[in-house]
């Protein structure tokens, strides 16, 4: 049987009308959506709070063999908001907002508070499947009040536009949610890359860029740190081997206190132990041996690069400011050496 | 009245600021008092006070814009605030049962026993300790009793002090002194520094220190060093020269004795690059008082010597005041971050290393400008320079700090003009106020490096753009015209020269940025926004 490549089960009939026959207590319709909003962004304003919304956007059923009906839809729909309602906090207010489009309102939630939840969706709807079938290609985005938009109206169109650059991200475009941590790095530093959040570079001694640049990178978002102490995050940077001869541990301990978490990881790192500012991560896997990479990621940008070893000590490096990607690398490294799913 | 309790005075009226505060001084309260909002966040930030009496219609940041953002920041969050106005007025977020509102006219003591009434009521959550040992006031106990008294008990931790010089702090481990920091200043330096303030608090928090050890002395005889440099200083700083005095060596490195002391060699190279005293002192690993006697026996012995009738005043603001405080006004205005204003990026883009060094060089003419780039001469001396030693080929970070009035700064950073460096420099783009790109007569295979950039930075933020030819000789006018066809260049577009002799003053250069920041609609568009 063939695989379904469009989206069947959209054509027919609307999540939006199916949401209806749904009797999930506490799922709302769009009209009670859009005044819980307003009602939220005024008592956010008036004590001075941020909230956020997530959208959980249902793309298609891609890699499913055949196409859901009606039937299917609605159990999956029911499904979905079932494990949905189970995650929430009893203050969240969850309703569709459009067709495809799934809205979780968080009351006094800050930027980071919303990608915790997303990640506990996440998890919750990886068991829900149509009929069996792979599940459905979601898409989640989140947005902000007041850091991203002034009002509720706006911040949904700032969510529903992650949503739309999240579909035309690299990681949707290379698939790269079902790939392990090393396949994904793997996939990145192979190609060839030049769009404006992701591009390729190469750097050695006789290049524009020399193998220090790295050391430069990674002293300048440590910098960045610094001068912003108290703005929550976390970054990665990985290594052969955790020493404290490595450039950027001064400047770790020089950084004062920050909200950052720092990890420093590497194949062993056992001489080395936490700083005040930092933690260390002996992972004992010989492939962090060819490969050095740094994972930012604060309320503010998202960067990960990625040098793969190269003949003639020269390194293949892919860099993105794609938060999607950055989040994705982040959640996968975390995933596969089951270390504390945190951001 | 509760003892040592601080009050904030942030009210636009000067002479009621002045008159309500002496009141309050006599009744044995401690103030601070400020003229403007900006102001006011930046002292609340610093040291937290137990109470602030505001104006609602302050300027730059309005007193009720302020008493939101403090009253969601958990430091600040349970300060008491009274707002003085003509009449009411509806205070978004106003805690009754806290916060209080008078009208004028008011009577001094309604004031005074307002604000008794509401610190004896526990008010703010007052010297809650969290996980501090202990805290205090310097004008109550002095630091080096305080150090004395963690060094009895043999603590670990680390004592953060506070006061409006700065701020500071001494690491101990086992009761002995680590290291010490105070602004650009470690080790002994630091800590004397710390030890001559007299107002302002101090907080200790006990936890492990991990960091090496850079003091070797041990705590009492750092103690009594540092007594007996205080006291030397007192003694003898009418032979010490004027902190704006400006001065000048008289013979070659090469030509110092042998068998001198590391200071005395150090000091001579700074004179070199920094004439003025209090820069030079400032630079300076060594502590103040060796730094001045040194510089008192290298006059004498005229190996260094006054430059007359020139003083520079090491503390004179570049940019007038009133101009930084619509620079900070107006960042306010478009930034939804309001911590995040206290700097400003100036990204710098080159075709060539060389080019971003005699860029800095020139910028340290700015007054108030401290470059982070590692000097030829500090490198001789082998001394450890921290994140500037490693500004080198690759073009990436932090060249400098220019400090504006009102404690905002400007941060010269360098960004790589090599292809596909779009999401970096995005990431690093956060605050970016301007761009300034560096070009000479023979880079023009660099130029379009310089346009990729320029046009990332511009497609996230509409920030002036200066251009600068920095190259060592004359720009030929074919040469600036076909700069300015290739960057596609109005008329009016100002293009500087740092050749000599025709060398556009750095001053100048950055007055006509501050000036084009101001009055163009510039800083729109939110770097991060998808």
């Amino acid at each position: 049987m063939e695989t379904v490549k469009e989206e069947p089960v959209f054509k027919d009939f609307s999540l939006m009308d199916e949401s209806r026959k749904l009797l999930e207590n506490h799922f709302y319709d769009s009209a009670f959506i859009n005044e819980y909003g307003r009602i939220e962004t005024a008592r956010s304003e008036r004590y001075g709070l941020s909230y956020s919304v997530i959208i959980i956007h249902i793309e298609s059923f891609g890699g499913a063999k055949t196409a859901p009906g009606k039937k299917e839809l609605l159990k999956f729909l029911k499904a979905v908001v079932s494990a949905l309602m189970k995650v929430v906090r009893t203050c969240d207010v969850a309703g569709m907002l459009e067709d495809k489009r799934i809205i979780v309102i968080l009351p006094h939630t800050d930027y980071f508070g919303s990608l915790i939840t997303i990640k506990k969706i996440q998890k919750a709807l990886e068991s829900v499947s149509t009929a069996g079938e792979p599940r459905a290609e979601i898409i989640f985005a989140q947005a902000t009040y007041p850091k991203d938009a002034n009002g509720f109206g706006e911040l949904v169109g700032t969510a529903g536009r992650r949503v739309a650059g999240r579909l035309k991200s690299l990681w949707v475009q290379l698939g790269l949610e079902g790939k392990l941590f090393w396949e994904t790095v793997a996939s990145l530093t192979s190609g060839t890359y030049g769009a404006e959040a992701y591009s390729t570079f190469d750097t050695g001694p006789d290049l524009d860029l020399k193998n220090s640049f790295i050391q430069s990178v990674n002293s300048a978002i440590l910098m960045e740190i610094a001068r912003t102490p108290e703005k929550r995050g976390i970054l990665y940077l990985g290594v052969k081997k955790v020493s404290n001869d490595l450039p950027f541990m001064k400047d770790i301990e020089t950084a004062g206190r920050t909200a950052m978490k720092i990890f420093v990881v590497g194949t062993d790192g056992s001489s080395v132990p936490d700083t005040k500012n930092s933690t260390t991560v002996a992972l004992g896997d010989h492939r962090l041996e060819g490969v050095y990479f740094t994972f930012f990621m604060n309320e503010d940008a998202a960067y990960a690069v990625i040098c793969r070893e190269n003949w003639g000590d020269t390194h293949n490096c892919f860099h993105t400011s794609d938060e999607f990607i950055v989040e994705g690398l982040i959640t996968k490294f975390q995933r596969d050496y089951s270390l504390q799913e945190q951001l | 009245m509760p003892d040592g309790k601080k009050i904030l005075l942030a009210l636009k009226d000067r002479k009621v600021s002045e008159e309500l505060a002496r009141f309050l001084k006599e009744k044995g309260l401690e103030i601070a008092s400020v003229e403007d909002g900006a102001r006011a966040l930046e002292s609340v930030l610093k040291e937290p006070p137990s109470f602030i009496v505001i104006d609602p219609y302050l300027p730059i940041i309005k007193g009720e814009r302020l008493f939101q953002i403090l009253k969601n920041n958990p430091h600040t969050s349970r300060v008491p605030f009274m707002f003085i106005s003509e009449a009411q007025k509806d205070v978004k977020g106003f805690r009754i049962g806290m916060d209080i509102f008078v009208t004028r006219p008011f009577h001094w003591d309604e004031i005074y026993g307002k604000i008794k009434h509401t610190l004896a009521s526990g008010g703010r959550m007052d010297a809650s300790l969290g996980d501090k040992d202990l805290q205090g006031r310097l004008s109550h106990i002095h630091l080096a009793d305080v150090i004395q008294m963690l060094h009895m008990n043999k603590k670990e931790g680390e004592l953060s002090v506070s006061s409006p010089a700065g701020t500071g702090s001494v690491s101990m481990k086992n009761g002995e002194i680590f290291n010490a920091v105070c602004g650009r200043a470690e080790r002994e330096k630091a800590l004397f520094r710390l030890l001559t303030w007299k107002d302002g608090t101090f907080a200790f928090r006990p936890a492990a220190v991990e960091s090496t050890r850079k003091i070797t002395l041990t705590t009492g005889n750092l103690l009594m060093e540092a007594m007996r440099q205080m006291d030397e200083y007192e003694n003898s700083k009418h032979l010490f020269p004027a902190p704006e005095t400006v001065l000048t060596t008289n013979i070659e490195v090469a030509s110092l004795p042998g068998g001198l002391k590391p200071v005395m060699h150090e000091v001579f190279n700074l004179v070199k690059h920094h004439p003025v005293v209090r820069d030079l002192v400032d630079r300076s690993s060594f502590p103040d008082y060796e730094v001045y006697r040194t510089l008192a026996s290298l006059l004498t012995r005229r190996l260094v010597e006054e430059v007359k009738g020139e003083k520079r005043e090491g503390g004179r603001e570049f940019v007038p005041p009133a101009q930084a405080i619509k620079i900070k006004e107006k960042l306010i205005s478009r930034w939804s971050d309001m911590l995040a204003v206290n700097f400003g990026k100036l990204l710098i883009a080159s075709t060539a290393a060389a080019l971003t060094r005699r860029f800095v060089e020139a910028s340290a003419a700015l007054p108030d400008f401290f470059p982070r780039l590692m000097d030829e001469d500090t490198a001789a001396l082998g001394r450890p320079t921290g994140k500037e030693a490693r500004m080198g080929e690759d073009c990436l970070g932090d060249l400098g700090v220019l400090k504006l009035y009102g404690g905002m700064e400007v941060v010269f950073f360098s960004v790589p003009t090599v292809g596909g460096m779009s999401p970096l420099i995005k990431t690093l783009s956060g605050n970016v106020i301007g761009l300034v790109l560096l070009w000479d007569s023979s880079s023009e295979a660099g130029i379009p490096g310089l346009i990729s950039t320029r046009n990332d930075v511009l497609s996230r933020r509409r920030v002036p753009v200066m251009h600068i030819h920095a190259g060592d000789t004359e720009p030929d006018k074919a040469i600036v015209k076909k700069y300015r066809t290739m960057l596609n260049l109005k008329q009016d577009d100002p293009v500087f020269t740092l050749t000599v002799p025709r060398k556009d003053n750095m001053q100048g250069i950055f007055q006509s940025f501050f000036m084009a920041l101001l009055k163009e609609d510039y800083i729109t568009g939110k770097v991060y926004a998808v």
